[in-house]
This record gives C-alpha cells, structure tokens and sequence, in this order.
C-alpha cells in the first residue's frame, strides 16, 4: 500500500492543527520563561518579545524585551511567532467545524449557503462570507460534546517526559531529535474511542506509537510502528498478532495523518486517513481485554513531531468506506450521500445536494458532515495564524492596530482581525533567509531568549540605553540594547583552554609598545597579533575578578590594594575587591597542585569561620598559606596567620590568591547591581580580556572606561567576543583562579538541628522501627525480674541511660513526666541502666526524681540489642511489641515529640 | 586596691581639678613604663596605645545610637530592657571618654543612673527582673560612683529626692550579700532567694561586688572568697566552666570560661590553678565564636583577656574590631538575640577596653 503523503516539511508546519486541550483544573502553569513571545527568524535565529503596532502590511514589528526600540521584519524573514499559551485556553465553540483550502480552521454555525459563497457565522469574527470552492469540509462538532482531549498543548501534559530534555516545545507541537525519546501519558482514553493523530518528520522515521495502554503493558497495545522502512499497525498479545502494512517506502520528510477508530471492548482497531480512506481493519484478541486510557510515543532514532493529537467518544459504530475523491454528505447514521451540496435553505434548515440523479434535500440536523472536492484555485498564503482555541487562518498581513492583527485572506470577503491575545503562533509559509550583509562585521548576539545575527552599530549611551546598537538580519530598523542586560555577542567562538592544560601552558613574550597616549595604548595593544589563548600563568601578573589580566610588576601592596606597574597599560592601581590572584616575578612553573590538597586548602574550619583567611599566599616550594595579607614591599610580605603578624621575603612568594568575603563555591563571583550603565568584557583572540563601562561606539571602535585601566578603547575587527554585563563574570567563573573559593568545613548535625529550630530525629530514622521490638529479662533495681513480653498489650517507653551522661540526666525526669502524666495503666516507663551499680544509681534516683522501674542492664547486652550507640536513646514499643519510634540525643524538643508519639500510639489503640 | 577615685570622693568641688590630676598621672605613668621597658611585652600593653581612629569611629556611631534611643525615664526599650541593661547604656558613655559631668552625655548619664536607682526596692535594695539585672546595675552604680557628681543627680525641686550613687551601691550590694548567705552553693541564680546558682548570674553579681569593693564600698572578704570558691568548683582542669552543675550544662562555654578568668583576675587570685587553666583554655580559642550569644561571650572575652594575657587580648581585639565594623548596622547599632540596645552597648563594653577608661578594666 502506498497510502501516506510524503511533503515538505516547510508545509508540514503550515498545516499546523493547534487544538488545545479542554482546560482542565489541573492544568500546569507553564514555565515563566514560557510566558514571553518568541519571533524564530527564517535563519534559525529568535528573539523574545512581542508583537506591536504597525501600520504597513507585510510587516511584523516587534519589540524585543532587551531593546529599546522595535525592529521591522520583513514578513518574509520570519520562520514563526510563538505567543505564550494562556493558563485556561478556551474550547472551539459552534455547531460545526469548516475546513478550508490549505488547512485553516473555523468553528461556527452556517448562514447561508450557495453555489458561489457561504455565509458563517463564526463567535470570534461575526458574520463572514466565505468563497464555497475554498470550503473543503464541514463537520458537526457540536461545540466538542464528544471531545476529550484536543492537543498536544504542553510537555506537562505528559506523565512521562523522558530523557529530561529531550522533548521540546514548539508552538503547540512535541518535538524531538534524541533517541530514546519517550511520551507517556493517561489521556482518559474511554474503552471506545476516535484518536486523530498528525506525525512528521524529517528523515527516515524510527518510532512506536501505542493507542489504549499503561505503564505496563504497552508492548500489548494496538500500535504503530516503522518496521523496515515500512510504517504498520499492529498488536502482539500472547495468543494472538496481527499486522497491517500502511506505508511502504518512508524515507526523508513525510507526515501521516490518521484517524484511529479504538474499540478495547472488541479488540479493534479501524484506521482511516484523514481523508476519508480506509487503511485498516485489526481485531487481535487478548486474555486480559481491560480498556486501557493511556498514549506512549518512543522515538527510536531521529527527528520525530507530534502534531495534533485528538481524542474524542465513539459509538463504536464503524464508519463506512467512503470514496475519498467525490464530494459527498454523511448522516450521522453513517450513510453517504455522494454529489455536490449546492444550497443551504436556512428557513426549512435542510441541505440541498445535486445527486448523480435528483436534488436531495437532507434535514440539517441529520449531518456529520459534507465533503466538497478540493478546488486548486486559491493560491497559498504568504502566512497562518494559530488561534488558542484552534482556529487557523491564512492570509496576507495588513497591519497590527489596536491589539489586533489583520489579515486579508483570499476567498474571504472580510478582512480579519483576531485579538493579539488569541494568538498561539503565527507561520510564515514560504520564509526566506536573509543574506548577510558585508559592509560590517557580522555577530551573533546570544542573551536570554535571544539569539540573532546581525552587525552592531555605534550608537551615543544616554540613562535608558546603551551605546550598543544591534541591526539584526531581516530588519530594516537597529535598537539599542537596555542597560543591565547580560549576554554576549560573538564573532568568532572564542578559543577555550582546558583548565588542566592552562597551568602549564607556557607563555609567549608580549611584544614591546611603543609609548603612547592611554586610549592609543590601549588599543596598540589590543591591536597586536598575538596567538591564541597564549596567556601566561608564570609571569608576573595582576588577574582581577572580571577575568582581565594585567601583565605587571607589583611596587607595593597595602590596605587599599595593589599598585603596581605595567608596560602594557599605564594604570597603577587595583583595589583588593578587584583582585583575584597575582603572579610575582619568583613564578615557577610550579608543580600542579593536588586537587585534594587544593578542597583541604580552601576548606575552613569551623573553629575559624570567625576569622576567615582573605589570601592564599604560595612559596617558591609550592606550599600554601592561608593568611591575611596585610601589606607587601620591595623585600617583605606582611600577612597575618590566625591573628598572628608574620613577616615572610617577597623573595620566596610567587603567587597570591585572594579569598573574598561571602565569595563561596556556590555563588558568582560578583553580584550584579542595578546599573545605567552597560558593562562589557572584550575578549580579543590571544586571550587579553578587558573589561570596561561602555560609552560610546564610534564607526568600528567601542570606548569606554575601566575601573581598574581608566579610559579604553577595543576595534571590533579584533575581537572575538563582547560580554556583556553579569555574564562577565559568570564566564570569568571558568578562567584560572576563579575557581579557588573558601568553602566552609560542614557543620554537625545536631548545629544544623538546631539552627533550622528542629527536633534532632523525627524517631523514625532508625531501621529497628517497625521491627518486633528484641525481648529481654532483666533484674530491676528493687531486685525483681523484667521481661519486656510479659508486657504485650502495652506501650512501653524504654530509656537507655547511665548517671555520669549529663544529657541522660536531664531527659529522664522529661520522660518521667511526659509517661506519669498520662496516668495510664497501659502505657509503662522501664529505665534501663547501662552497666552501674546499684549503689551508684540509688544515690542518683533523688536527683532525677525518678518513680519508675529501673531495669539493670549489667553487660550491655539489651543496649546492645536495641543499638544504642550513643545515649540518651528513647524506645516506645507498641501494644503490638513493634518498635514505634526511636529517639536519640535528647534536646529542647525531646519530651514533645515524645508526647506526640506516646499520643498517637494511644490514639491508635483505643481499648487502652 | 582603693579606687584612686574615691580618695576624693567627699570634695565635690574639685572635680575638674581631679580629673585633670588624675590624668596627668596616667601619662607620666606611661612614660615611665614605656622608658623601663626593655625587651618586655608591647609598650602599650599598660597605658594606653593610640586608638585607632576606626575603633573611636565605631564607638562613636554604637554611642550615638544609644544616645539617641536613651527613653526619657533613662532606660532602653526594644529587646531585654531593666536596670541591667541601662547599666551597660551608662557604662558605654562612661567609658566613652566624655567627661561624666560636662560633656556631652552628661545628661544621658544621669538619666540612667536615677533609672537604676529608681528601680531599686528601697527595703532590699533588689534592683531588676533578676540577679542578672542587678550585677550588671551594680557594676554601672560602682563604676559611677566618684566619678560622677551625683549632687546635682535629682533634679532640684523634685518632690522625691531619690538615693546617691553611693547609698544605692551600698544598699546593692547588702543585698546581694544576704542572697549569698542565704544560697546553700554560697553564689547565685535568677531569684535573689534562689537555692542554686550558676556561673553566668553569678559572674554577674560577683563582677559587681568586686567593682563595688574596688570603689570602696565594704564588702566582706569572705563573701568573696565563698564565691570564688564556688567558681572553683565549677572550673575544670582544661579550663571549661559547668554552668549550674549537677543537672545539666556541663558543656564548653567561652562566655563562662572569661568570666571566672574575669573574676579570678578582679579579686585578684591569679595564684589559682582554676585561673591558668579557665585563661589558658579562653587563649586556645581567640578565634572562636559562641553559636549563641556572641556578644554575651565577647563582653566577658575582652575583659577575661585584657586581665589576664595583654599580647592575647591584642590579638583577640584585631578580631574583634573586625567583626564588630562588619556587623555594626547603619544607625550605628549592633542587632542579636538581646535586642539592639543590649547588643550595642554589649558590644561597645568589649570594645571599650581600647580606651580602657573604667575602672574595672584597672589591671
């Protein structure tokens, strides 16, 4: 059989069904980074947004979230608009569902009716006149009174999404390219069921889709599946199989359209194109025919798309055959009519149908549908819009005013105007990629939820933006960035050492500068060729916290930081704050540290948390000191070790490392602050960052002034990558030394315990909870014998504990209390003692105002048995002799919660 | 050790005369010493190094804080708040430096002082909610006592003329005796009738006893003698102090450790075994701090210290300094578990020892 169309992708897009699920209460609030419209370019490229006013047709202007201004794309530019999906989306409303040319969607009921023209009248648009020969179908939909399910709408529909990331979002599709890509889903699937389903995909499918099934035993379903390039259906039970071949040669882009009808009851599958025909017909009995609600789609290898997924109630009567290509009208009692409806009579509500032989006039209220032959005469749209409840329309752009957007849509009379709001996407049909234009230097701007290629411009900063202004590719129009935007743009992937290699990489000798002015130098600087990432870790140099580095010979060091002195740049000066590591001209190679000695190194104690190291100070032997360097001279190093001032020769120093306050593994290494100002980072191909306020950008030149260098001035020609606020630093987190953060030594549990103001042990921990509590026999205090199972029926609360245990001291007269005053004669206190005499434990008794029987564990053994490590440990039995809880270690909270428990067990037991 | 102050104490009029004299001694003293030093500790370690003008910076805005949240009748609310702690709020401006009776806290000063005095059970003498309260309002009354010019204390006309300093110490510290003599332990606890003690209220009331006796006041030795006693019972070998004893706290305290280094020091008994160990066990661990109560443990650290190793308490004192500009909040207040007023002035007193300007800081 030979029965699925094969069709460019580009137009499996535009036949996009987007039928929302029926809101349901439990409908997942999606992502909030979900909630902002996205334009995709027709080169790949995005940008976050929304759409506004414009006036000029075949324009979308939108205006990005990072961008002051709006850009104009040429419609053609554009691949598609994906508008947030809004938390209830509404249900398609009308009596019937019109199909039209090229696959749009409208539900409305039907005015009038004749050879040339239909009247609808649609909820969302009015009254409108639609060219017949652009009706393809009409279907009662009976405002979805059979519909269950109408999506795919959002991953979090699925139960099962796996591997994490492997499915994507795109419009309302499901989408994946990873193998092994699973969707697994109770869908409320009823024992009798029609299941539309819209599949594409790029190239040799590889994938099994299984209808009415569960976690369990999907490999028993109905489904269907790519078998040696074939696509089938099939079932596999243990009695029986059966297989129906469906496609014979898939291979490169291709869809297929389905429509499954499901009868769990009878063990049938019947599956029909979208079309009308029929493909086939399974009946594959098994012995456990209990309906199953569930969809599982495996993606085996390669690109997979789930389009449209809809499942509605069936009667269980099969449909008929049909003869796909003649037009025809179908009562709901399944009988087909063929010939052309020609008229509506809207007074008498009957259809008039030009038959093979005589008009026929059939009862509106007896129609499923109407089939018209397909006419070619329209021509495509340039665009379709993606409404929320599922309607599609197509049509040219006219103009966006008012929150609406309208659109002139060939073989309808009236323009249309659909509310921003409603929309879900927007397709482009036939986009076209941009060519790049070479008078400048193209980039690739990448911040959140943007990524778009284009050139930057220069541009004059004022408070609300940058001088950083961005010309995409496709727009006609340039914006500046916002201030306090993070991101970056590249133009040449930056090269990337390996963190391991960079610290023996050896460096290159920098070429000499000719004296120049600061900005000259500056750029001279940046200018010079030098190979890649050959940045020296040996040479003396100054490495501050935004990833520069200053190759520089260090003067002095002192309580403001360090001054120092540069050929490559005429700044002096660094504050402590600015600084992450010097180089001193002693640098060794130096042996590569250990990466335990290192986690030791930057692992405080928790004696010292109070008085933390600021400076990890390395000797010319490779030892490490952790201090708090107070000031370096020509000759010595003054720093203070644990509160003591130690004088160390400069001589035997190579490198410093500073530890900042609050700048622990877990966080970035600066915070970023409110600025109006806009930071970036030029990263030029040898490896030389500098970072610097940006100010203004002049032709191709970007200046601006650095905190540390003053004033600056980076060629965009030489340079690989521009950063771009926090991003700096969160790039700088991987360059040398930046990772070398003070990390605090855990602390106990019981300090955790106690910070976060809990109990110690909720009493559950221990394995022997729920366990039959050990029995034992031991002689009490008063000389009598305990056995613990002579007391079934009871609860008992054993207390290990001993009087030289300060802790057990104080938690015995809280028990004592929590038990007496129950004054319950099922509920019983048994002290048990470890290993003291009675005389010991006599003159103790007082103290601890204790009236209960104390039980003596002379050897260990029953603490041994109920593993009491440590003491105080706190026992309650059940009436039932199972172990109920356990407590260890006492505490503020340690009579409550024994209470609670003692309570709970009570409770539970009520003929106590 | 007679209090220098108190030799004068009965002609008032020479109060300015006094002072200046008084202070022209400290400084010839540190000239002396800092002439006969050899090769011996840190020429400061006695009388007086230059304080940091970021030390003085930060005393200045924690004062200016208390100044400004000083309640009219004298106190502080917000937090702990009796005669204690308006104690610690008098001792902050005495030990500022300002002179008592003329500068600029003058007012803020009295204020306190008829506070505490007001406070006072005029039967018993209790001053406070507990013992705590009225150790700490002792110290305050003794470190006032003689240098404050208390004739002018009530303002003239008032209907009630209240105690001088002097009759409300001696009426303190009767008190405090008799609450001793009543306490089988011969130290202690919240309750001025309380048959237990502990080494926290205990250091209090004890400290304020000392301060009492160093201003002049009677104070029977053997009432100090019974109490140290008491604390070498409670001091163990490693220098770790138990809180009450018997039931419960055995436990490591860095707060209790200081304060029987402190009062050991004050009643001049560094003879003891307890002494060495309680400082030696303070000086292992400059670096630590408590989990709870910070500034309780700082109040007593910097004095234990101060008395007992000058080099350690050096060490000690860059921290805290440290710690206390990273901590000290905008208004110049310092925030914890006691309320901002109680912490600040908590605080300050450790910090006080730069100046070293109370007389129980005398070494």
């Amino acid at each position: 059989m030979n029965i699925i169309r094969v069709c460019p992708y580009v137009l499996l897009v535009v036949i996009v069904p987007v039928l929302p699920r029926v809101a349901t209460a439990d409908a997942q609030a999606p992502p909030a980074a979900a909630m902002v419209a996205t334009l995709r370019l027709a080169n790949g490229d995005n940008v976050a947004g929304e759409l506004v006013d414009v006036d000029r047709p075949e324009v979308i202007r939108w205006q990005g979230v990072q961008f002051t201004s709006p850009f104009d794309f040429a419609l053609d530019a554009i691949s598609v608009v994906s508008f947030p999906p809004s938390a209830e989306r509404p249900k398609p409303e009308g009596e019937y569902c019109f199909e039209l040319c090229g696959g749009d969607l409208l539900f409305g009921s039907l005015v009038g009716l004749s050879a040339k023209e239909a009247e609808l009248d649609v909820p969302r648009f009015g009254r409108i006149h639609v060219e017949r020969a652009n009706i393809i179908r009409m279907t009662r939909w009976k405002n979805g009174a059979n519909l269950i399910y109408l999506g795919p709408n959002n991953l979090s529909e699925w139960d099962k999404t796996s591997p994490h990331g492997a499915w994507r979002q795109e419009m309302s599709h499901q989408v994946t390219d990873w193998d092994g890509a699973l969707l697994a889903g109770d869908f409320d699937i009823p024992p009798r069921a029609r299941i539309e389903f819209e599949i594409s995909w790029k190239q040799m499918p590889d994938f099994t889709l299984s209808l009415g099934t569960d976690d369990k035993d999907y490999q028993k379903a109905f489904r269907f599946e790519v078998l040696d390039r074939m696509l089938v259906c099939l079932r596999e039970t243990d009695s029986e199989a059966d297989l129906v071949s469906l496609k014979d040669t898939l291979s490169g882009v291709g869809r297929c359209h389905l429509v499954v009808y499901l009868d769990q009851k009878r063990n049938r599958m019947i599956v029909f194109e979208a079309d009308g025909n029929h493909l086939a017909d399974l009946t594959v009995g098994d012995v456990d025919s209990r309906p199953r609600s569930g969809i599982r789609l495996l993606n085996h290898h390669g690109h997979l798309r789930l389009e449209q997924l809809r499942i509605s109630q069936w009667n269980g009567k099969a449909p008929n055959a049909v003869q796909s290509d003649k037009s025809r009208l179908c009562r709901m009692d399944g009988s087909v009519v063929y010939g052309k409806v020609e008229t509506f009579d809207a007074a008498k509500k009957e259809f008039v149908i030009a038959g093979e032989e005589r008009a026929a006039r059939i009862p509106a209220d007896r129609i499923d549908s109407i089939v018209w032959n397909k006419s070619d005469k329209l021509k495509s749209q340039p665009m379709r819009v993606i409404l929320k409840d599922g309607e599609r329309i197509s049509g040219k752009p006219r103009k966006v005013e008012g929150g609406r957007l309208w659109l002139d849509c060939p073989g309808v009379v009236e323009p249309l105007g659909p509310r921003v709001a409603d929309l879900q996407g927007i397709v482009v049909l036939n986009p076209s990629i941009p060519s790049p234009s070479r008078d400048s230097r193209q980039g690739r701007l990448e911040m959140a939820g943007v990524r778009l290629r284009g050139h930057l411009w220069g541009g004059a900063k004022s408070p609300e933006k940058s001088c950083l202004v961005w010309h995409p590719l496709g727009s006609t129009t340039a914006s500046p960035l916002k201030h306090g935007i993070s991101g970056r743009i590249v133009y040449r992937t930056p090269y990337t050492p390996k963190s391991r290699k960079i610290e023996t990489r050896r460096a290159r000798v920098a070429p000499q500068l000719q004296p120049l002015g600061v900005w000259e130098e500056v750029v001279g600087r940046m200018s010079k060729k030098q190979p890649r990432g050959r940045i020296s870790q040996t040479k003396p140099s100054l490495y501050l916290r935004t990833g520069d580095t200053i190759p520089c010979t260090v003067k002095q060091i002192d309580q403001r930081g360090v001054t120092f002195e540069s050929s490559v740049f005429e700044a002096t000066f660094a504050a402590h704050d600015q600084i992450k590591a010097l180089v001193l001209e002693n640098g060794s190679t130096g042996n590569k540290i250990n990466p335990y000695k290192r986690d030791r190194l930057l692992t405080l104690p928790r004696m010292q948390r109070n008085n933390p190291p600021t400076h990890l100070i390395r000797s010319t032997s490779g030892d490490y000191l952790r201090a708090r360097l107070i000031g370096m001279d020509d000759n010595t190093l003054t720093a203070e070790v644990r509160l003591e001032t130690r004088h160390l020769p400069r001589s035997k120093v190579t490198r410093i490392i500073w530890l900042h306050e609050g700048d622990t593994s877990n966080k970035p290494a600066l915070e970023a602050k409110p600025t109006t100002s806009t930071r970036v980072q030029a990263l030029r191909e040898d490896g030389i960052r500098l970072t610097f306020l940006a100010e203004a950008m002049t032709g191709s030149t970007l200046s601006g002034t650095s905190d540390v260098l003053g004033p600056c001035q980076v060629k965009l020609k030489e340079v690989d990558q521009l950063t771009i606020g926090t991003s700096i630093e969160e790039e700088a987190l991987a360059l040398p030394y930046q990772r070398w953060k003070l990390q605090h030594a855990p602390d106990p549990k019981f300090v955790k315990a106690d910070a976060a103001g809990s109990a110690r042990t909720t009493g559950i921990e221990s394995a022997l909870v729920g366990k039959a509590a050990p029995d034992f026999k031991l002689e009490t205090l008063d000389g009598k014998p305990f056995c613990l199972s002579d007391h079934k029926g009871k609860v008992v609360v054993l207390d290990f504990w001993a009087t030289w245990c300060g802790p057990c001291i104080q938690t015995l007269p809280q028990i004592n209390r929590v038990v007496k005053e129950r004054k319950n004669p099922n509920l019983l206190l048994v002290a048990v003692n470890l290993q003291e005499t009675p005389k010991a434990i006599r003159a103790a008794l007082p103290r601890v105002k204790l009236n209960t029987t104390v039980a003596l564990d002379h050897d260990g053994v029953v603490a041994q048995k109920y593993a009491a490590v440590a003491i105080p440990q706190t026992v309650v039995i059940d009436n039932t002799g199972k172990v109920a809880r356990l407590f260890v270690g006492g505490g503020p909270k340690y009579a409550e919660q024994l209470r609670e428990a003692i309570e709970s067990l009570l409770q539970d037991n009520s003929e106590l | 050790m007679v209090n220098p102050y108190l030799q004068t104490k009965h002609h008032p009029t020479q109060w300015a005369a006094r002072r200046r004299a008084s202070l022209a001694f400290t400084l010839c003293l540190a000239v002396v010493a800092y002439a006969g030093i050899a090769d011996a500790q840190l020429p400061f370690t006695h009388h007086g190094e230059v304080v940091g003008r970021d030390v003085r910076e930060l005393y200045d805005r924690g004062l200016q804080y208390l100044a400004n949240t000083q309640n009219k009748d004298g106190g502080w609310s917000g937090g702990q708040q009796g005669p204690g702690v308006t104690g610690m709020g008098v001792m902050v401006f005495l030990a500022s430096g300002e002179d008592p009776n003329f500068g600029l806290y003058r007012n803020h000063v009295r204020r306190g002082l008829r506070q505490i005095i007001s406070s006072q059970n005029t039967t018993t003498g209790y001053m406070g909610n507990s013992m705590y309260h009225h150790g700490f309002a002792m110290l305050a009354l003794a470190e006032a006592y003689g240098t404050v010019d208390d004739r002018d204390l009530w303002p003239a006309g008032t209907a009630t003329k209240g105690r001088s300093i002097g009759e409300a110490l001696e009426l303190g510290v009767r008190l405090a005796i008799t609450s001793q003599k009543k306490n089988p332990l011969n130290a202690w606890r919240y309750s001025p009738d309380a048959s237990n003690a502990d080494t926290s209220v205990s250091g209090a009331v004890l400290v304020g006893l000392l301060a009492a006796r160093n201003a002049g006041i009677e104070v029977p030795d053997a009432s100090i003698d019974k109490a140290i006693s008491y604390y070498k019972s409670m001091t163990s070998k490693g220098g770790q102090v138990g809180y009450s004893g018997g039931m419960g706290g055995m436990g490591d305290s860095l707060a209790r450790s200081s304060i029987a280094t402190l009062v050991y020091a004050v009643a001049r008994r560094s003879d003891l075994p307890q002494y060495k160990a309680a400082l030696g066990h303070i000086k292992q661990n400059l670096e630590q701090q408590p989990q709870r109560w910070p500034e309780y443990a700082r109040y007593y650290q910097a004095q234990a210290l101060f008395q007992g190793d000058i080099e350690a308490w050096g060490k000690w004192n860059k921290l805290l300094i440290r710690n206390l500009k990273r901590s000290q909040q905008s208004d110049g207040s310092f925030t914890g578990q006691f309320g901002p007023p109680t912490n600040t002035s908590m605080s300050l007193l450790a910090l006080a020892l730069n100046f070293r300007l109370l007389p129980i800081y005398e070494r």
